[in-house]
């Protein structure tokens, strides 16, 4: 009992402040039991993530369909300096950044809210009913849903259909081709898509709520809204801020299938997204190489936001939720 | 007392009202695109139904469950949707209860390499390369390995995991148990939303998953899953408007086929679902410690 | 959390913070370098072979193909093609079986896109055949570095390949060093544009119905053009006058083909480049289109339609008048509407014509061709491979690929033209499916000619023969713009790429425009943008490969 991995536990009693660096081997043998069950995970990571990474190297290339990694030449930082240059490839980032913004306001609140609801519900047939339908948007694939997102958007479709008899409009219009809507329909019917099975993770953190807490809420006279706002927000709070961290950091993320199938000529400066973009300019004239650059300076960026969110949140929290 | 009883009502009867309304947006579009899949291509065109198409038919339907090929790979998709989701939850929790530790010795480090691998990767050709020298290429185990471990879902865990109450650890301590003893008989167990969560999630992603088929699976087709054959069945589609042999080949619409694919993969999703709900309700822990 | 563990957390982590960040760092750094370095050890086992053709196993016979005089009992070939709708089936049905007996020949198909492709060379085993879809790409510059040229293998395996490749095309795919690498299927030379053996693939159709009803109307000149569609609107509320091709992020039907009715010329009179778009007869007849569009002729759905849903209207007879691209790729929706209502097939007219007096230049296939096949420098059986091309080229692997076996899949009737045997006929229209999968006439196609589609009335359906008759002798070649684009990742390849994206959108603006001023505008906008993006370079670029065509062309 006095040597393994929960000796730690009881040294919560004693005040200790700090370990003098010569035990980390012991420490570490102590912990084996725990480290034995991480160490699995982290070979894995070397394995099958960190061996690629070399690919990143095709951004400082000029590699074409022919290349092997040795054959093709080395360019240095022309690529990105190609990119940087790039009218265009700015346009994409605000519209990326834009769309992303739109989403993560309207499109984070979103699965929280609606989880909630759902959790307030009692249960019984309608609830399981409810989180069914709510999840099944996000096996549509863009390719499909683009699809009919085109038909619905057309001066023909039921969006047009159901706003004349309402009366909301006397000319059907067709929205796709008006660039200024695009940011909201790219956002919007992305948040339709995803907001039900988002709702799925934050549901299984409520499960995990002890009711006690509601019970005792209910003896001290707190109504509904009140014990959301203090027990189940709150207990929400670590996931919440993950999910917050993750979503803030993929700002420059974009969603390469709906901008494909929802980008045409006319609304073409709002839809050009970062993914698309490169895949113009680069994938299908084969060129890894712009790609792949694209790619690494968007996830250096990403991981600088990240750790920015991470401080903040930290702030708010009392932990890291890593 | 009383005003409680209202106040509490009237949340309810706002809330069940809003839930309609949210339900309702989700579903009628959702309705457009099942009644769309068995609508007969005439109808299709017309688009002026929202529900009920002038002409019902199979067609689509036909076109997509004709290929006997396809109950072979549906077996194919069962088996790595089952044994992937099985192994990487367990891969995934073991991982997770080690990093769940504050104290675990270089938990630092640990967390870094998983956030970079988050954000950073070295692309699809040296991916393609690895597996290769790995021997995956054409190997049903190509859709288990490399799916075992995600650090966002050991992350989820780890949070899960954290929220348990020290006092239920210790007690085990006491009673002499391990580690591993700890993780299986008492986190695990205590932990089925999280791990139902994950579960749903590899789940559906083994069930649709059809690039990993595409990229590492090129000459043994027999391990084709579901989602692959349907996706070749689309692309197919399009083959023959691609060439100039419109002659002897008859187009059915492919968009009518892409919907009937989409309701065929889905379905056996809605069947599952429903059986894993009841690890979503709360009250897991009650009676367990008592504090 | 409480105290005791806060403590504890700051203490592990704190303790060992220094150590953990260093450790961290330099941890971190060791598998980059390790990685990087991995990555510049991959690939050693390169692409470059010797490259040297073994002595073939039989006597050369220029008279007799090589297929015939191979002993070899058992080839097997790996074949990739750079697509992934391709079927992949082998020694299955009617057309790859007969071809498996005669050459002794087992393929593997592989399919998928670019990466997929560079995973294979990039990984050291490329397969033996490869088939790609464009001819100007860096793969195909470069192609001395992994492919046999095709003169070589000739000379070594096959000189009857001589016979059955056309010189034309072979000199047109000759690179720097004069050899040949690649050959492309259904490429069509001067002599195929003028044997009349080629059809249109585009037209200017309008319902039959529609048609007669309104007294079979001239739409030749703008102002006919103009006020048939109004008539139109006005006698079938429930149709669109006038429609188009899916844009799909470009122009569809609007430009070129709508260019190819005018008859803009191709090139200036002096022979260089000619920018089509801006010609005034054809933004003439956008600026008639733009009427049309403000009359409520156009609608603005057909912008936005994609392939899907434009199929879905031709099948279902919604518009009125369409211009055509591709007429082949829409032939089943032809006669799908043409089966539902027999009166109103879509029939193609003199549409728009130029102004100026320009006759029709309609373009179909040209030299270049559609797939390109190569053999690669590290083919098992380079002779077995050249074997294969001169099999599927010659007449005899023509007419089994495009229409089976003589007595089994088809007859020759009296006049002298293939027929499918009712049986055939059946399957086709009844199990399409089917039909597919085990007969496989006319899908194996790379290294098609439509010169065999001629030798029967079945090969095009009958809802757009009548359109191929219209285009009888109006088709023009346009040999001479082929592979003109700046090469790939060059900064003018970026720029043109940016000026096309810009003239789809601008093409619709103009057809969308509000007014006149607005039109002007437009046109101006896009004209200083050709000039803020490197057009004089790109301009240079074209005229200095379409002087290396011409060389090719012998004009």
């Amino acid at each position: 009992m006095k040597n393994g991995w929960y000796t730690f536990y009881y040294m919560k009693e004693k005040s200790v402040h700090h370990i003098p660096a010569k035990n980390f081997a012991k420490d570490f043998r102590r912990q084996l039991p725990l480290q034995s069950m991480v160490l699995p995970g982290i070979v894995f990571m070397i394995i099958f993530s960190y061996i690629p990474i070399y690919g990143l190297t095709i951004a400082f290339k000029n590699y074409t369909v022919v290349d092997t990694f040795s054959s093709a030449q080395w360019v240095g930082l022309h690529n990105f300096e190609i990119v940087v240059k790039d009218r265009y490839f700015w346009q994409s980032i605000v519209n990326t950044l834009g769309i992303s913004f739109l989403k993560l306001i309207i499109g984070f609140p979103a699965p929280i809210i609606f989880a909630i609801m759902i959790y307030e519900l009692s249960e019984g047939t309608f609830k399981r009913a409810i989180q069914t339908i709510s999840y099944l948007p996000h096996f549509l694939s863009w390719i499909v849903l683009g699809g009919m997102l085109i038909k619905w958007l057309s001066t023909t479709g039921f969006i047009n259909q159901a706003l004349l008899r309402l009366g909301f409009i006397d000319k059907p219009v067709n929205y796709l081709l008006n660039g200024k809507a695009y940011w909201w329909i790219a956002a919007l019917s992305d948040v339709w898509k995803e907001a039900g099975w988002g709702t799925v993770l934050y549901l299984a953190t409520m499960a995990g709520i002890d009711p006690t807490y509601y019970e005792a809420a209910k003896i001290d006279g707190a109504g509904r809204m009140r014990q959301i706002f203090s027990i189940t927000l709150p207990l929400m709070r670590n996931i919440i801020s993950l999910n917050f961290i993750l979503t803030v950091s993929g700002l420059l993320h974009s969603n390469l299938d709906q901008a494909m199938v929802l980008m045409n000529s006319q609304n073409q400066a709002q839809s050009e997204v970062i993914d698309s973009y490169v895949y113009r300019m680069g994938l299908t004239q084969g060129d890894f190489s712009y790609a792949t650059a694209v790619g690494l300076g968007v996830s250096i960026v990403s991981v600088i936001i990240l750790y920015a969110a991470n401080k903040i949140t930290n702030r708010i929290n009392e932990e890291s939720v890593f | 007392m009383t005003k409680k009883i209202k106040e509490n009502k009237t949340f309810s009867y706002i809330n069940y009202s809003l839930i309609i309304l949210f339900t309702l947006a989700i579903i009628i579009p959702l309705l457009n695109i099942v009644s769309s899949s068995f609508a007969g291509s005439k109808a299709l065109a017309e688009e002026n139904f929202i529900f009920f198409p002038s002409e019902w038919s199979l067609d689509n339907y036909r076109a997509v469950l004709n290929d006997t090929s396809m109950w072979s790979a549906f077996c194919v998709s069962v088996l790595k949707t089952v044994l992937g989701v099985i192994t990487h939850v367990f891969f995934c929790s073991m991982v997770a209860y080690g990093l769940s530790k504050r104290y675990l010795l270089g938990r630092k480090v640990y967390t870094i390499l998983g956030i970079i691998t988050l954000f950073f990767s070295g692309g699809m050709i040296p991916t393609y390369l690895l597996m290769k020298d790995l021997h995956l290429l054409n190997n049903f185990w190509v859709y288990i390995i490399p799916q075992l471990f995600s650090y966002y879902d050991v992350i989820i865990l780890m949070n899960f995991f954290r929220q348990l109450p020290d006092s239920l650890e210790e007690a085990a301590i006491i009673d002499g148990a391990g580690a591993w003893r700890i993780l299986l008989t008492i986190i695990m167990p205590l932990s089925k939303p999280a791990l139902a969560t994950i579960a749903l999630f590899n789940g559906v992603f083994q069930w649709n998953d059809f690039m990993t088929a595409k990229l590492y699976i090129t000459t043994k087709r027999t391990l084709y899953p579901l989602q692959m054959k349907l996706y070749e069945i689309i692309v197919q589609q399009q083959a023959a408007t691609m060439n100039n042999i419109g002659n002897f080949v008859v187009q059915t619409t492919s968009k009518g086929i892409q919907l009937a694919t989409i309701v065929v993969t889905t379905v056996p999703i809605l069947v599952i679902y429903p059986l894993l709900q009841k690890h979503f309700v709360s009250g897991m822990m009650l009676g367990s410690v008592k504090e | 959390m409480r105290p005791q563990a806060h403590r504890l957390y700051i203490l592990f982590t704190g303790g060992y913070m220094k150590k953990g960040m260093k450790l961290a760092e330099g941890l971190a750094l060791c598998l980059l370098t390790a990685a990087v370095f991995t990555g510049c050890g991959k690939g050693k086992s390169g692409n470059t072979k010797a490259g040297t053709l073994e002595k073939a196993r039989y006597t050369l016979n220029p008279e007799t193909p090589a297929w015939k005089l191979d002993p070899e009992k058992d080839a097997k070939l790996t074949w990739y093609v750079n697509a992934e709708w391709w079927n992949t089936g082998w020694g299955e049905d009617v057309v790859t079986k007969k071809v498996k007996e005669d050459l002794n020949l087992d393929v593997v198909f592989l399919t998928g896109d670019d990466t997929k492709l560079n995973t294979f060379f990039a990984g050291g085993d490329i397969p033996d055949i490869i088939t790609t879809f464009n001819a100007s790409s860096p793969m195909a510059q470069k192609a001395p570095s992994w492919a046999y040229s095709l003169q070589d293998l000739a000379d070594a395996y096959d000189p009857y390949f001589y016979k059955v490749a056309s010189k034309e095309t072979l000199d047109w795919f000759k690179l720097s060093d004069g050899k040949t690498y690649g050959y492309p299927d259904y490429s069509n030379t001067q002599k195929d544009y003028d044997s009349n053996m080629i059809y249109a693939r585009t037209a200017f159709v309008i319902r039959k119905d529609v048609w007669t009803a309104l007294g079979k109307p001239q739409m030749k000149t703008q102002q006919e053009f103009l006020a048939v569609l109004n008539k139109i609107k006005a006698a079938y509320p429930d149709m669109i006058p006038l429609g188009f091709n899916a844009l799909g992020g470009g122009t569809g039907s609007l430009a070129e083909p709508l260019q190819d009715f005018l008859g803009v010329p191709l090139v200036t009179k002096d022979g260089s480049f000619y920018n089509r778009n801006l010609d005034p007869d054809y933004l003439s007849w956008i600026k008639t289109f733009n009427t049309a569009y403000k009359n409520g002729c156009i609608s603005d759905d057909s912008f936005t339609d994609d392939g899907n849903a434009f199929q879905e209207k031709l099948s279902i007879g919604k518009y009125a008048c369409v211009l055509v691209d591709g007429t082949p790729q829409m032939s089943g929706f032809f006669t799908t509407f043409a089966n539902s209502e027999p009166d109103a097939v879509y029939t193609a007219i003199d549409g728009p014509q130029s102004t100026t007096g320009n006759k029709p230049k309609l373009g179909q296939a040209g030299i270049s061709g559609w797939m390109i096949t190569y053999i690669s420098k590290k083919c098992r059986d380079p002779a077995k491979a050249i074997q294969a091309f001169t099999y599927l080229l010659s007449d005899e692997g023509q007419i089994l690929c495009n229409y089976g076996i003589e007595g089994q899949t088809y007859t020759i009737n009296a006049e002298g033209k293939y027929v499918l045997t009712p049986e055939m006929k059946k399957l086709q229209s009844q199990d399409n499916d089917r039909f597919k999968k085990e007969i496989r006439i006319g899908e194996f196609i790379p290294f098609g000619h439509d010169r065999y589609k001629v030798l029967s009335n079945d090969a095009f359906p009958d809802s757009i023969k009548q359109m191929q008759e219209w285009g009888k002798g109006k088709l023009y070649p346009h040999f001479i713009l082929e592979n003109t684009d700046p090469d790939a990742g060059t900064p003018e390849a970026r720029a043109n790429s940016a000026i096309a994206t810009n003239w789809a959108t601008t093409l619709v603006g103009l057809i969308r425009a509000k007014d006149d001023a607005q039109f002007t505008s437009i046109t101006n906008e896009y004209s200083s943008f050709l000039t803020a993006n490197d057009w004089d370079a790109i301009v240079k670029i074209r005229n200095g490969k379409i002087a290396e065509n011409k060389k090719k062309l012998g004009i």
